[in-house]
């Protein structure tokens, strides 16, 4: 009951198949990274889990401590406890991130009733000073002429502030510099707790020296082809992912 | 006892003679309104200052007396500066006949509703004159309300800015039913006047009610170095059309307009503008946002004139609308007409859907559909707000935006 349980997933977009079969359990306290050639499929992956409207399920289940997911609206996928860090965050012209924050926290409250102001301001400082983000930001537009560093910072604030059960980190290190990559990664590895399921979705092992997982796999072609541990990361950013390729048609 | 029509020459004797005690300069000026009124042809088929709107809707005949003027418009809240006067012009015919007459001529925009125009000058009874001496300030903002009438009346407003040198005036007006009326109509028809160097931050929330008419004609001049800041937001109204003439006299003026409507069941909104510059250096920017819900509907018509004297000149004028339903539609008509050739001149219109990325990605945090459109909506049209300078004012016409939408 305790994991977010993907088995035999199968999936396509404008009938373009993309998922051919994927199981992959991630139990709450562990950190899981898939690593994946482009267009194996890894952000698919992580649309269909969170409920995006373009994708087809065609088949198998995935079940976040034993409630299934699909075919469920996006809103109700995060108020089960999933939370999906964007690849690329949209920018939403006019839409504070205050405001955006607290609606999306209301919207976890009973009808009517709404986040205190005060008590709201004060935890969203304190993971903005942890995450070194200027106060300011609070009243700047969604992430509208956000540089790829202050994209991702604000999408762990939003994970920091609702509390999610399981997280999927689709590419968050796609655009950082060292230094961004460094805060960005702290930021999660300040979320690892023995309550929480954490799957990094990333093209490099070099995000992998900073968030350790307890478990690699290698996507290819919409299907998990190979499970190992860190070890598995350094070994593809070594031989490239050909021979895993060659591996996985034979 | 006849029926009251404001088409009938009966009906306008009647009302005059009902205010033999105005003075005659007073009644000369109605009379030769009444008389353009009477002179004016039917409306033609094609008057490209309707296009796209359905003017029946907008229909005269609909009118059957006059409202109270004595409930129809109020100072909320009135200068406490010296050299700065906010009065009603009933009160101030009585005190100051002549006053009035000796203020320079301005006229009405002209830009297609000629008919509520020389009405309002036959007809009204009220209006408000905002009077600043040179280098008078007024720290608070000042408030007037007009106020929508009982079903089939109408409030004519004829209302009056003069601000001299560098005097900087902060208004809100306020449109709304305060008496709960539902099915009246206001003709409001504003003249400014701003000196060298004056500065007027005008800020129109217009919450009528959902049966209300609102027929909106202002003009405003702008001398040396004046600013005028129209910042305007409507929300009610089954139909308002709005008609807004900025011209730019004398070097160094701007005219900056912003204005978001917000359309839902089968609300008509039409405006027109056009930005006239007729001297060198001057800017005019002009933002119209729309967002329309279910069978909502919009017309923008906006011109940007430069004269062959008015080189250098800096002239911008958008409008974006964004349709939330497939039955909501918006008809946009930019224009550009200019005879100078060293100007900086833009027009641009877009209307568009919502992002379905953006939607996925706001409900992606656990905010519903619906919560969702209008946190988009609301920072689509937050731009145009941002224009108000005054915090407190920018604040509380936000505030008006969100809570409208919210409910």
């Amino acid at each position: 009951m305790n994991s977010l349980k993907i088995a035999n997933l199968q999936a396509s977009i404008e009938d373009k198949s993309i998922l051919h079969g994927l199981t992959l359990e991630i139990p709450k306290g562990e950190v899981h990274a898939i690593m994946g050639p482009n267009g194996s499929g890894k952000s698919t992956l992580a649309k269909v889990l969170s409920g995006h409207p373009d994708y087809e399920v065609t088949g198998g289940s995935a079940d976040l401590d034993g409630e299934n997911l699909l075919g469920l609206e996006p809103d109700e996928i995060s108020k089960l406890g999933l939370f999906l860090a964007f690849q690329y965050p949209m920018e939403v012209p006019g839409v504070s991130i205050a405001n955006f924050i607290r609606a999306a926290r209301n919207s976890r409250l009973d009808e009517g009733e709404k986040v205190k102001a005060v008590d709201f301001y004060k935890e969203l400082y304190e993971h903005m000073d942890e995450l070194g983000m200027d106060r300011k930001f609070t009243s700047r537009s969604l992430n509208d002429g956000f540089s790829g560093g202050e994209k991702k910072r604000c999408e762990i604030l939003q994970m920091s502030m609702l509390n999610p059960k399981y997280c999927i980190l689709d590419e968050t290190d796609s655009g950082l510099d060292i230094d961004a990559l460094r805060i960005v990664s702290d930021g999660v590895n300040r979320m690892r707790n023995p309550d929480r399921g954490i799957l990094v979705i990333t093209h490099y092992q070099r995000l992998l020296e900073y968030i350790i997982p307890d478990f690699v796999h290698v996507m290819v072609e919409g299907k998990i082809v190979r499970t190992g541990g860190k070890e598995l990361a350094l070994e593809l950013e070594e031989r490239g992912y050909d021979w895993i390729k060659q591996e996985a048609v034979a | 006892m006849h029926t009251f029509s404001l088409k009938k020459a009966e009906s306008f004797m009647a009302f005059a003679e009902g205010r033999s005690w105005e003075p005659g300069w007073l009644a000369d000026y109605r009379k030769e309104c009444w008389d353009n009124f009477s002179k004016l042809s039917g409306p033609m088929i094609k008057d490209e200052r309707w296009r796209f709107s359905p003017r029946s809707r907008f229909g005269i005949d609909k009118i059957k007396g006059l409202a109270d003027p004595k409930l129809s418009l109020l100072i909320e809240q009135h200068s406490s500066t010296d050299g700065i006067s906010l009065e009603l012009l009933d009160r101030l015919i009585l005190d100051q006949p002549y006053a009035l007459s000796q203020l320079p001529q301005i006229a009405g925009p002209d830009l297609g509703a000629d008919d509520y125009s020389l009405l309002t000058g036959a007809f009204s009874e009220t209006g408000y004159l905002l009077r600043a001496l040179p280098n008078s300030r007024s720290d608070i903002p000042l408030v007037i309300e007009h106020c929508e009438p009982e079903s089939g009346k109408i409030a004519f407003h004829h209302n009056l800015i003069e601000l001299e040198e560098n005097s900087e005036i902060t208004l809100i007006e306020k449109f709304s039913s305060p008496q709960s009326y539902s099915g009246g109509t206001i003709a409001n028809l504003l003249k400014v006047n701003l000196g060298e160097g004056a500065k007027l931050n005008r800020i129109v929330l217009q919450e009528c009610s959902e049966n209300a008419t609102l027929i909106q004609m202002e003009h405003f001049g702008i001398g040396k170095d004046a600013c005028l800041n129209s910042s305007n937001v409507h929300l009610g109204c089954a139909q308002s059309r709005v008609e807004s003439k900025g011209v730019l006299k004398a070097s160094g003026g701007h005219f900056e307009y912003g204005s978001v409507y917000l359309g839902d069941d089968e609300q008509l909104f039409d405006q027109r503008t056009i930005q006239v510059h007729e001297a060198p250096h001057c800017t005019s920017n002009l933002l119209c946002k729309n967002v329309l819900q279910k069978e909502a509907k919009s017309i923008f018509s906006g011109l940007i004139k430069v004269e062959e004297e008015a080189q250098q000149t800096d002239a911008y004028q958008t409008n974006r609308n964004l349709l939330l339903s497939a039955e909501a539609e918006a008809d946009s008509l930019p224009g550009l007409e200019i005879l100078a050739n060293e100007v900086k001149c833009s027009h641009g219109a877009t209307t568009s859907r919502i992002d379905p990325q953006e939607l996925f990605y706001l409900r992606s945090r656990g905010v519903p559909m619906p919560d969702a459109e209008k946190l988009i909506a609301l920072g689509f049209l937050r731009e145009c707000l941002d224009g108000i300078t005054h915090e407190d004012t920018r604040e509380r016409a936000f505030q008006t935006l969100e809570n409208s939408f919210l409910k």
